[in-house]
């Protein structure tokens, strides 16, 4: 390799005198990649934790990425209490994901000279390290655009968003590890080369750039700095603080979601069953002549076809015990909404009628046809919680069509689209 | 076997035993450029990789490697560079034009808001230009506000970013004033201290 290229870099941005900026030098990248290591690691723990909560181990009708294999290593059944569990799970998902991008791009920004280090390749290792930044800079950037065109239902990537995310979380954190073990020594001895407190009482006139022999990253030729090194964390922390100030409010709820100003599920809705809807009954081409009066619910019992099911009618549900629950809905896009008075018959209640008192799992089915989540599979625990419902009712009003008129499954802590609407059979397993 | 394996030069001259004898794993690091843990990790992490992108690719083969890749050129190749390449054009063409530019660094006072509201819109332009389809009929929201909040928090970003200018140059000229004040003031003392001497007489300040 050596005798092939000339050991003089070629003009241009393989020469370190190229890169001009006064600021730009090992501390403030490592600044910017501390944060990174504290936050990604967040990131990527509620990433998969949301892959848990829809447990793919119960049932491939729960699972979006059948073939995980070894990546599925960690799931367990995902628990029901604290209701707002899987509320809080992906709203610090959705909002740290996308808090985190101005210093993403600082970071980048910072550390630019590097793609242009001359000699390309120094070595095997050295070969291998550049192909491990592609893992982390193609993976970091494919799982941001991924996410956050999903959250806006832009479905414009290639292929179902499940896989896509889940895998690529997979690959560029192999990157993301393997980054951390070659410069956590050099992040640590850089933040120690200078104050922290001591950058932030430096203005712009006192600023001076990072000597040369700091680090690859350190102007040999700076030009005159045009902001000091605080002002760039200020810079990159007014991004992050406006981009959260514009989006939280859809997960937070009450007074302070109309601040979601750019955000999907931002803005108020008013009346009883005036909250976010992930999907409507048009979209889920369901036919008012199904959720009339011929509705019917069919309660089962999985592997016993001798026994036959029993059919009940809404007024019928009525008719059995009521409870209310007040739980929030989530969605796997990270909005939420407030806690909302469900009122309907415990699916412990419907699994006795069925026959079966002590379920390990229940199949529920909608009228939707089609689309990923017209079933899910619920666990034991989901559906022996006191706060398990088959709701009929919301805010003390009947269910909207858009809410799951005629009835629809309202669970503690799951994400949004295991709160199947427009439920049509219920099949319990013993 | 010995048509099948004809003696070739390479196989006559490898010798395994041999090859034990002389392996040094002290002259590894040299050859590999960096110790046996290094390559462990690495191999590591490239397994977990490869083992990931295994499951991956299935689901589209030719366009997640294109999204791969063009992740990596769209954000290195063609947003840095334009960024870098509009902040120092900027700075250059006002120079130029006005060579008596405000002391303070004025740029930051038009980077900031214009970078921020950049920002915005790289997050969430597929809401602001209602690309989404079917997000009315799925949600029953409106595509419409998008648009209109991020022009919105742009001209509040800039009109706060302009009055922390005219702050920042009020102060400042403030401070010079004061300053220019004091010397003037020492320079007004000592002409008329030159002049009551030389002409012997009061005189006007």
């Amino acid at each position: 390799m050596k005798s092939l290229l000339p050991p003089d870099p070629p003009p241009g941005p393989f020469r370190r005198s190229f890169w001009r900026s006064a600021i730009r030098g090992p501390w403030l990248t490592s600044v910017f990649g501390l944060l990174l290591l504290v936050s990604i690691p967040v990131l990527f723990a509620t990433g998969l934790l949301s892959y848990a909560a829809y447990n793919p181990d119960l049932s491939r009708v729960n699972d979006e990425t059948p073939g995980k294999g070894l990546l599925g290593f960690y799931l367990f059944s995902w628990p029901t209490h604290p209701v707002w569990l899987y509320r809080l799970n992906q709203g610090v998902h959705v909002t740290l994901g996308l808090v985190l991008v101005p210093i993403l791009l600082f970071k980048l920004w910072s550390v630019l000279p590097k793609l242009f280090e001359w000699p390309p390749l120094r070595s095997p290792a050295h070969a291998l390290e550049r192909l491990s930044l592609f893992l982390l800079v193609g993976g970091a950037v494919f799982e941001f655009a991924t996410g956050i065109l999903n959250i806006q239902t832009w479905y414009k990537f290639p292929g179902s968003f499940y896989p896509l995310h889940f895998y690529g979380a997979w690959v560029f954190i192999a990157g993301f590890v393997i980054h951390v073990a070659l410069k956590l020594p050099a992040m640590i001895r850089a933040l120690r080369s200078r104050s922290f407190i001591g950058e932030l009482r430096t203005n712009l006139s006192r600023t001076r750039p990072e000597p040369p022999e700091a680090g690859y990253l350190a102007p040999v030729a700076p030009a005159e700095p045009t902001i000091s090194r605080r002002g760039v964390l200020a810079f990159a922390g007014a991004g992050s603080a406006l981009i959260a100030l514009l989006s939280v409010g859809q997960s937070l709820g009450g007074p302070l979601r109309w601040t979601a100003l750019l955000a999907p599920h931002g803005g108020n809705v008013s009346g009883p069953d005036g909250f976010q809807v992930n999907q409507t009954a048009a979209s889920a081409r369901i036919r008012q002549s199904e959720t009339g009066g011929a509705w019917r619910l069919t309660l089962g019992r999985d592997g016993q076809a001798s026994q036959p099911p029993a059919v009940l009618s809404r007024a019928d549900l009525l008719d059995l015990e009521q409870h209310t629950a007040r739980l929030p809905i989530a969605c796997v896009e990270g909005w939420s909404t407030d806690d909302q008075a469900w009122t309907g018959v415990r699916l412990s209640d419907l699994a006795r009628l069925a026959g079966v008192p002590h379920p390990s799992s229940a199949l529920v089915k909608s009228l939707e046809r089609g689309g990923a989540f017209s079933q899910a599979v619920l666990s034991a625990g989901q559906i022996t919680d006191p706060d398990s419902l088959l709701a009929l009712r919301v805010n003390g009003a009947d269910l909207t069509p858009d809410h799951g008129y005629p009835a629809r499954v309202i669970l503690p802590a799951s994400p949004g689209v295991h709160n199947t609407k427009w439920v049509t059979s219920l099949t319990f397993r013993s | 076997m010995r048509q099948l394996f004809p003696r070739t030069g390479l196989l006559q001259r490898f010798d395994l035993r041999r090859f034990l004898r002389r392996f040094d794993p002290r002259r590894f690091p040299r050859w590999y450029g960096a110790g046996p843990l290094h390559l462990l990790t690495m191999l590591g992490c490239f397994a977990l990789a490869g083992y990931a992108t295994a499951e991956l690719l299935p689901n589209n083969a030719v366009g997640i490697p294109i999204w791969f890749v063009g992740a990596v050129i769209g954000h290195d190749v063609i947003l840095m560079p334009m960024y870098t390449v509009a902040d120092r054009s900027v700075m250059a063409v006002l120079r130029h034009r006005r060579p008596q530019l405000p002391a303070v660094p004025w740029i930051n006072y038009l980077r900031i808001p214009v970078a921020l509201s950049g920002m915005l819109l790289l997050i969430w332009f597929p809401l602001i230009f209602r690309l989404p389809g079917r997000f009315t009929l799925t949600t029953t929201l409106s595509l419409d506000p998008f648009l209109w909040h991020w022009l919105a928090v742009t001209g509040a970003l800039f009109l706060l970013s302009a009055a922390a200018l005219a702050v920042r140059l009020r102060v400042g000229r403030g401070r010079r004033k004061a300053r220019d004040g004091r010397r003037r003031s020492r320079r007004g003392r000592l002409t008329n201290r030159l002049s009551r001497e030389v002409r012997g007489g009061p005189s006007e300040g």
